[in-house]
């Protein structure tokens, strides 16, 4: 992967952290090879081409339409299912859907890992389809095993899912949570998120450090390392967001 | 008043229902981040125009931003996340305004 053809010169750090991502995404993780985890960022692509996902988002609701997705064929049938709703139509999934997926046999921390590929590749995407460049070939899987390491200390309170609190965040893991900077809350609920795969958290806030605002930028007003003011950047991320309808 | 700025500023511009005269550049801004998200057939003209005023640092840096929270929203649904009660406290006046309330998202939240 590289940016050498990019039409505006890319920030060092954004290219070191993207190719640091497509090794993360390449390699094997803690619930899925390396091969899985391809599989799933190449499934996040396809979902663009699928029309059931086209007929879902276009549907007043998207579960009274039901079908078959034009998937690639490598993943079981209720990740392809996952993999393209969060796609294509994040705004309108449910509880009750989440926990379709897990019945339908995916583990929580599989389904956390696989969130965390898809939001990885498509950070990237989008970053390069942004600046009018095509998209960069998937990695080739590196071989190995998952680590299968569930974090202790996980609860369910501020989400869906476990998450792993601050206060019971332990290792690599207690670098996603800011503390003594500037005004900074103990936690941000969004930074827990991918906690019970701490591997999958602390890359993706790799991105958000070089894509967004570090913490000591995001909680001190007067830390600005874009070449853009932070109104600008915070107009920008609340227009991505009301464009989705997050209302995180 | 924004944490991230220490200033007040009209968030028309957000969701398409004003401006935001206090943001410099902010339609050029807004325009980018909805052809990136919504709008593909727009985005050389609006990725032109952010160049033409502000350079190419700026696009990158628009990209990132919108490319991350393009991500983000989607890990933030997907999980089910809550918004902090201390924000949800601090928020509910700009969240009426701009109706988030109303968002599907917000159906999982505790309003109060």
């Amino acid at each position: 992967m590289n940016y050498d053809d990019a039409p505006y010169p890319v920030r060092q750090n954004i290219q070191d952290a993207h190719r640091k991502v497509w090794r993360h995404i390449a390699s094997p993780g803690t619930w899925f090879d390396g091969a899985t985890r391809v599989a799933i960022a190449a499934e996040t692509r396809q979902a663009a081409h699928c029309s059931l996902c086209a007929q879902r988002k276009a549907a007043l609701s998207p579960y009274t339409v039901n079908g078959d997705h034009d998937g690639l064929g490598v993943l079981p049938d209720t990740m392809v299912e996952a993999i393209h709703r969060i796609a294509t139509d994040p705004a309108r999934l449910t509880e009750d859907w989440v926990r379709s997926m897990l019945e339908g046999g995916i583990a929580d921390t599989e389904y956390v890992e696989m969130v965390a590929v898809l939001a990885h590749t498509m950070c990237v995407d989008t970053f390069t389809d942004g600046l009018g460049m095509e998209r960069h070939a998937l990695p080739e899987a590196i071989p190995g095993d998952p680590s299968r390491e569930r974090p202790d200390g996980a609860i369910v309170d501020t989400a869906w899912l476990p998450t792993v609190p601050p206060e019971n965040a332990s290792g690599d893991l207690l670098s996603i949570y800011p503390s003594n900077i500037g005004d900074a809350p103990n936690a941000p609920h969004v930074r827990r998120a991918m906690s019970l795969v701490p591997k999958e958290a602390l890359s993706f806030f790799g991105l958000n450090d070089v894509q967004y605002l570090p913490p000591e930028a995001m909680w001190q007003i007067d830390v600005n390392p874009r070449s853009i003011e932070k109104s600008q950047v915070e107009l920008v991320a609340s227009r991505v967001s009301a464009l989705n309808g997050c209302f995180y | 008043m924004s944490l991230q700025t220490d200033g007040d500023a009209d968030l028309g511009l957000v969701n398409a229902t004003g401006d935001s005269p206090d943001i410099p550049n902010g339609m050029l801004f807004a325009d980018f981040a909805e052809a990136v998200v919504v709008d593909r057939a727009a985005l050389p003209a609006a990725r032109n125009a952010l160049h033409d005023e502000l350079g190419s640092d700026a696009v990158v840096d628009a990209a990132g931003v919108s490319a991350l929270f393009n991500a983000i929203n989607r890990v933030a649904d997907a999980i089910g996340i809550q918004v902090e009660n201390s924000k949800l406290e601090r928020t509910a006046d700009f969240r009426e305004a701009l109706g988030l309330d109303d968002y599907q998202t917000a159906r999982f939240q505790k309003l109060g």
